[in-house]
């Protein structure tokens, strides 16, 4: 059928009006007419197709955005701020949570003396207890550590807990050198140091510089206080040992062999030489493990006695030390404090207020078989050392982060670890306290003066 | 049982006047992770070639770690600090452009300055442009001797004396074997 209802003629009115539209030159008319029914128009177009749509208007939206900023930005903030300040809000409150819960399961984990050993760590250290808690609930993982050579950059050792890196490390050594030039030549011209930290997100670079070679390390969240000391005494320790080798580098990077011994405990691992030095002991050991055996036996029969004594006042600790190593069980080195009341044939093992023996910087590590092992975990890795000081020798052997660790003494902001607890033909030196989380308040009798 | 093959690490410098074509020089043949970008923000970029020599005791593998450093008029003077540390270098430019040719002497004597002694080659890049070549070998020739050091012919579009400029440089750096 040619024609119908769908095909009808407007009438005359109708069609001279549609011609005068189409005909008429003046664009406010058109616009007028037309803005009546764009907004129609697009809505029954999006119903239609919201694909076609989307792809149309997408190329102008950016730019469209950008110029609405330009033009009324706070109107921009003030339509975002409910939908952004809900997002922010909520993520903060998860970060939050999270940190809360870590802190509450750090508290809850243990019976609530920790809480004391917390508070007697925190008072060594100078800080605040709650810092403490909140500080070791931090989680932070370190990454890489490069070790480069200052002068050309050159990589002089890697390790990485990511195998991905290990291709491009020597350049990305190169590159990292360049930025620290480049920020040298431009920021630190009338400064002394150099660049310390670059950061990124949730990742930070720590640079500890050195001589001959800096020290890099990627940490991946909050880096403990501790790190930096960390860093410095690894440096250190590589600096001394390969004094000539750096000052002399050509690139023979076998002249270096071994470096990375020395940076393993910066990732948290313990360096296989460590672990064949801590074999090789093990016969001297178990002679002396053997006698600490022997003096254990006569510490258990001071034990009752101990626990009657516990939470006393202070005795004077340093009834309970010997001021010198020795592997014969003698009755001198039984570190418990008897009760006045309960007089051996021992008198130096007395407790009274005035010192029957003199106090030493470095305890001896038969001088505390207590009954029971005070047991600790380690929060880093670090190396063990003769003696309660910094710049005491380190013993080659590192005990790493989350190893438990059984503690002899404590002497200043220093602690004498054994491990494994309770073995005693175990390996044991001293570390700084910081690196060691308390399960409980130390036994006084492991409680020695400072250095 | 054979000895083991010896490692080397050697820094090396990349310069030359802006646009004579360092980067393209090298684009080729060196393992790469970054972008171009760094040599417009801190003026560097490092890449690396491996070689595979022989050296005096046996054979070597030499890791050169290429330091392209922007430079020239355009860019502003290269920083004396990246050159710290820097076991040789090459020198680059643009055989269309004379003035590029001067320039080399500038940049031997910054990099003899912070490393005496260090060996350097010219590189006479984009040899390909026959016909809008405009500095001719004796040109060249004359610098190299003057300078001491070899001169190699370039072009980063066909990689002309490109392996062969670094294989030099490498044998430099590492020590002839013995009897050559």
């Amino acid at each position: 059928m040619a024609s119908g209802d769908g095909a009808r003629v407007p009438e005359d009115g109708g069609l001279q009006e549609l011609r005068d539209i189409l005909l008429r030159k003046d664009p406010e008319y058109l616009t007028d007419t037309v803005q009546t029914v764009i907004a129609e128009a697009t809505a029954g177009r999006v119903e239609e197709s919201k694909e076609e749509m989307a792809a149309a208007l997408a190329p102008v939206l950016g730019q469209a955005i950008r110029h609405q900023i330009a033009e009324s930005q706070d109107d921009i903030i003030d339509a975002l701020y409910p939908v952004i300040g809900k997002a922010i809000q909520r993520s903060v409150a998860e970060a939050m949570r999270a940190l809360a819960d870590r802190v509450d399961r750090g508290l809850r984990s243990t019976f609530s003396l920790k809480r004391v050993g917390q508070r007697i760590r925190a008072r060594v250290q100078g800080i605040p207890e709650s810092e403490l808690v909140l500080r070791e609930a931090l989680p932070f993982s370190v990454q890489d550590v490069f070790l480069i050579q200052r002068t050309s950059g050159l990589l002089l050792c890697h390790l990485s807990k990511s195998a991905d890196r290990e291709a491009d490390s020597d350049v990305i050594g190169a590159m990292l050198t360049a930025i620290r030039d480049f920020a040298q030549d431009t920021l630190g011209e009338q400064r002394d140091g150099g660049l310390d930290e670059i950061q990124y997100g949730n990742l930070s670079i720590v640079l500890e510089p050195g001589p001959w070679a800096y020290l890099a390390v990627v940490v991946d969240g909050i880096a403990p206080e501790g790190l930096r000391h960390q860093m410095r005494s690894a440096l250190s320790d590589v600096n001394r040992a390969y004094a000539e080798p750096l000052e002399s580098f050509d690139g023979e990077l076998g002249e270096l062999a071994g470096v990375e011994a020395h940076l393993r405990p910066l990732l948290g691992e313990e360096s296989p030489g460590a672990r064949e030095r801590g074999q090789a002991r093990a016969p001297w050991l178990a002679i002396a493990g053997a006698s600490a055996v022997l003096l254990l036996c006569l510490a258990t029969a001071c034990f009752g006695a101990w626990r009657l004594t516990w939470g006393r006042p202070t005795p004077t600790p340093t009834a309970t030390l010997t001021p010198t190593v020795t592997a014969v069980p003698t009755l001198t080195a039984t570190a418990t404090q008897m009760p006045s009341s309960t007089p051996t044939s021992v008198p130096t093992q007395v407790p009274t207020s005035t010192p029957t023996s003199v106090p030493s910087a470095t305890p001896s590590p038969s001088a505390t078989p207590t009954s029971t092992p005070f047991v600790g975990v380690m929060i880093g890795s670090v190396w063990l050392r003769a003696e309660p000081r910094d710049n005491s020798p380190v013993t080659g052997i590192t005990v790493t982060n989350g190893r438990p660790v059984e503690i002899v003494a404590i002497s200043g902001s220093w602690y004498l670890i054994r491990f494994p607890p309770g073995d005693a033909s175990a390996v044991q030196g001293w570390v700084p306290g910081q690196w060691v989380g308390l399960f409980a308040a130390p036994p006084l009798a492991i409680l020695t003066p400072g250095p | 049982m054979g000895r083991a093959e010896r490692r080397l690490t050697k820094k090396v410098c990349l310069l030359g006047d802006f646009a004579v074509g360092k980067t393209s020089l090298v684009r080729r043949s060196v393992e790469g992770r970054f972008d171009e970008r760094y040599l417009s923000t801190i003026g560097v970029k490092v890449d690396r070639k491996v070689l595979h020599l022989p050296g005096p005791d046996g054979a070597v593998t030499l890791n050169l770690m290429l330091w392209d450093l922007a430079g020239g008029p355009t860019i502003g003077p290269v920083s004396p600090s990246y050159y710290r540390g820097s076991a040789g270098a090459v020198i680059v430019c643009d055989v269309t452009r004379p003035e590029t040719l001067e320039g080399t002497k500038h940049y031997a004597e910054g990099f003899q300055a912070v490393n005496p002694g260090a060996p350097w080659v010219l590189a006479a890049n984009k040899v390909d442009l026959v016909e809008e070549r405009e500095v001719g070998d004796e040109a060249l020739a004359q610098a190299a001797d003057s300078a001491g050091v070899a001169c190699f012919l370039t072009s980063a579009k066909t990689g002309e004396s490109v392996e062969s400029l670094l294989s030099w440089l490498g044998m430099l750096l590492v020590g002839r074997p013995e009897g050559e």
